[in-house]
């Protein structure tokens, strides 16, 4: 298996950098069972204490919302205005496993834990193996991957469905059979029915192998032109088919197509104006994109469960209160801008197409983020952090031309993420309390905030 | 590399169009098969169920009864009740696995349906996709100001579009109502006849064409806003679409709805 950036190197080896020689051959033979192992080291972080992680109220939410859509066709009561694949699979889940753990998360941690070699395949298609294994690493230990791989809410679908999409068009943009081209169609409709946001990756790849086409080897012009329609037929009109065809259970209540673009009026609005579930002052949440790689951030769900012996009420007040804390590591966030732009840089210098189609990926995924008007919670970081990483991994891959100074640095900066990042855990899996040193920290910022949610009505709370 | 086949590429392509406009043209069919209606006619057809009920929840009752689906109603009433705190879903405090998940729409209708969100419910169980409320000079206005500080509102000229989580509602007074397309769901609630005259209404209905299989007159029940006056004009407008004054239909009486072709 070759990969594009070999593929490039092969003919122009002026592109090729002192660390990118290894694409020429294949993957080398540790690459994939490294991929593996840090899929295992996912899979341990993932699942580990779910079961005993308690229920958000967005995750009840989500199995609510999963039953009203499929069931009834009604969108909400959690993020109505999002298309909903993510209560279609959820209800799926829960059909066939029933209301545990599984059936509630399973969809999620599934996803979570794919995106991890998917991550992989392909950051290798635009830089070494190193770096591919390096942003594959940065993702497994991502304290927000963690986070939403354990939550039955669908942000993780956003780092999955495109890592998918990009994947299939990277192998039809190698291979040009037309199934890569149709799967990543399927894959960026399906991201597209999860949320809005999936378009600009989407619309980075349609570029990417629009230009294919056109520098390609067709016979003609008119081959080439036929290649285009295909090409718009399978990422464009494919993932509308897809997205349409989960609005399934709406047009159930009766509604025609004439009504649906109502709908997604209606859905853009929310979407554009969304400010919470509660007064934005009060919301003492990180809720700026622009500030996701400037300063260090994190993202919180704080709630109260009471023990399952049978009381129910809404207030929760002599509950178990529940702090997940995805704390950003500032060795990898704020490496973030510097890195995208070396990325992009080197990209531009030596006409690399595979990193440019990476600066690409993040800009048009994140600028929009960034220049919104609305505020954005940090859970929308999922769908830019996967390029995010793989700039990182790029960057710190090519600091250095010599070999062994090279493998120096990633072991230092991986031992230093590694340091860093392990304290973190404890904390996004809600097992901060059971921990001396940050048991008195937890109490001290939560207990009051929980209690100010409480009082203001923010039950349910979210603000995504 | 293979080799492409351009054949293969446009047979591909012009697929992948047929099935985009296929899926359009399906779920609008489908969309539209899913919707029941009884006998059509105007308001004061004979072959149009009319009735007076007492309250709201006899109106849900009826229109659950003839197993309405995907429907407008056409709501005429003095202003808009809004939805309380209370039409939230419940999010118990306990929640351990395996979680005692439930169906919303069924569970508010047996447990919190009131005369106040009676549309809500109606929505929620599907009877309605749609509501468009007439309201009084005042309502409107009342209803414009809130639309003022919604994200998802558009107002016109007389006519306010103000869908809850992606519902359509559509309100506008009885001067700007131009009728609707297709049969409605009519319910008038005597709060209407506060400050508008049942020959008024039964005029510009009658003017704007407007089709129904099924015409609720509500009396407001425990409304203890509503007047004496306010009931007894009800009647008038009952006796001028053809209902025998102070007659209280059983919603039994009417046959059951099927979906139209």
């Amino acid at each position: 298996m070759t990969s594009p950036a070999g593929m490039d190197n092969i003919k122009n080896p002026d592109t090729i950098g002192p660390d990118r020689a290894t694409a020429k051959t294949g993957p080398r033979r540790y690459f994939l069972p490294m991929l593996l192992l840090l899929t295992l080291l996912g899979l341990f972080s993932r699942q580990y204490l779910l079961h005993s992680q308690p229920v958000s109220v967005d995750d009840f939410s989500v199995g609510l919302t999963a039953i009203n859509y499929v069931e009834s066709g009604q969108l909400g009561p959690t993020m109505w205005n999002h298309s909903n694949l993510c209560g279609i699979l959820v209800y799926g889940a829960m059909r066939l496993f029933g209301t545990g753990v599984v059936g509630l998360k399973g969809v999620s941690l599934m996803f979570g834990l794919f995106s991890i070699p998917l991550l992989g395949l392909v950051a290798r298609r635009f830089m070494s193996e190193s770096a591919a294994l390096l942003a594959s690493f940065l993702w497994t230990v991502e304290p927000l991957a963690i986070d939403f791989s354990r939550q039955a809410i669908g942000d993780i679908y956003l780092a999955f469905f495109p890592l998918l999409g990009i994947y299939f068009a990277c192998r039809y943009r190698e291979s040009r059979r037309q199934y890569w081209l149709l799967a990543a169609g399927v894959s960026f409709g399906c991201g597209l029915s999860t949320k809005w946001s999936v378009i600009f990756p989407l619309a980075v790849t349609l570029v990417l192998v629009a230009r294919s086409i056109r520098k390609g080897r067709e016979e003609s012009g008119a081959c080439r032109a036929i290649s285009m329609v295909h090409c718009f037929a399978a990422l464009v009109l494919l993932p509308l088919i897809i997205y349409l065809l989960t609005f399934i259970p709406w047009f159930g209540r009766g509604y025609d197509a004439s009504e649906w673009p109502a709908l997604q009026q209606a859905m853009y609005r929310e979407t554009s104006q969304h400010t919470g579930y509660h007064p934005l002052e009060q919301d003492y949440r990180d809720h700026w994109a622009y500030e996701w790689f400037v300063r260090p951030i994190t993202y919180e769900d704080v709630y109260a469960n009471r023990d399952g012996n049978g009381q129910e009420g809404l207030d929760g007040s002599d509950g178990r209160m529940t702090v997940l804390l995805a704390v950003a590591n500032p060795l990898v966030w704020l490496a973030v801008l510097p890195s995208l732009l070396f990325a992009a840089w080197q990209g531009i210098r030596k006409r690399d197409e595979g990193l440019c189609y990476l600066a690409g990926l993040f800009l048009c995924s994140y600028l929009p983020l960034a220049l919104a008007q609305r505020p954005i919670w940090a859970n929308t970081a999922l769908s830019v952090l996967p390029f995010a990483f793989m700039a990182v991994a790029y960057s710190i891959t090519a600091i250095a031309g010599n070999p062994v100074t090279r493998q120096r640095i990633i072991a230092a900066y991986v031992v230093a993420v590694a340091l860093t990042t392990a304290p973190l855990y404890p904390l996004v899996i809600g097992k901060g309390f059971e921990l001396p040193y940050l048991k008195d920290y937890l109490e001290q910022n939560y207990a009051d905030k929980l209690q100010r949610m409480r009082d203001g009505g923010a039950f349910p709370s979210g603000g995504r | 590399m293979p080799k492409i086949t351009s054949r293969s590429l446009i047979a591909v392509s012009v697929a992948i169009v047929v099935a985009a406009i296929l899926v359009v043209v399906l779920l609008d069919r489908y969309g539209r098969n899913a919707r029941t209606y009884g006998a059509v006619g105007a308001i004061d057809s004979p072959q149009v169920v009319r009735m007076v009920v007492e309250s709201p929840l006899d109106a849900y009752a009826f229109w659950k009864q003839q197993g309405f689906k995907g429907r407008t109603i056409l709501l005429i009433a003095d202003a808009w009740e809004r939805l309380g705190i209370v039409n939230q879903a419940d999010i118990p405090s306990a929640r351990p696995y395996p979680l005692r998940l439930y169906h919303i729409p069924t569970t508010f209708e047996r447990e919190k349906l009131s005369p106040a969100n009676f549309l809500y419910v109606a929505a929620l169980n599907g009877i309605t996709r749609r509501v468009v409320a007439i309201l009084s000079q005042p309502g409107y206005d009342d209803m414009a100001a809130m639309a003022q500080r919604a994200t998802e509102a558009r107002i016109g000229a007389g006519e306010l579009y103000l869908p809850h989580q992606g519902f359509p509602r559509w309100f506008t007074t009885l001067a700007r109502f131009r009728g609707e397309k297709e049969p409605v769901l009519l319910y008038v609630n005597a709060s209407y006849f506060r400050t508008v005259e049942p020959e008024d209404l039964y005029r510009q209905l009658k003017a704007s064409g407007v089709a129904t299989d099924a015409v609720i007159l509500c009396r407001g029940g425990e409304d203890n806003r509503l007047t004496n006056l306010e009931r007894a004009k009800l009647e008038r407008f009952a006796r001028l679409i053809g209902i025998p004054a102070a007659k209280n239909d059983s919603p039994a009486a009417a046959p059951a709805a099927r979906p139209r072709q």
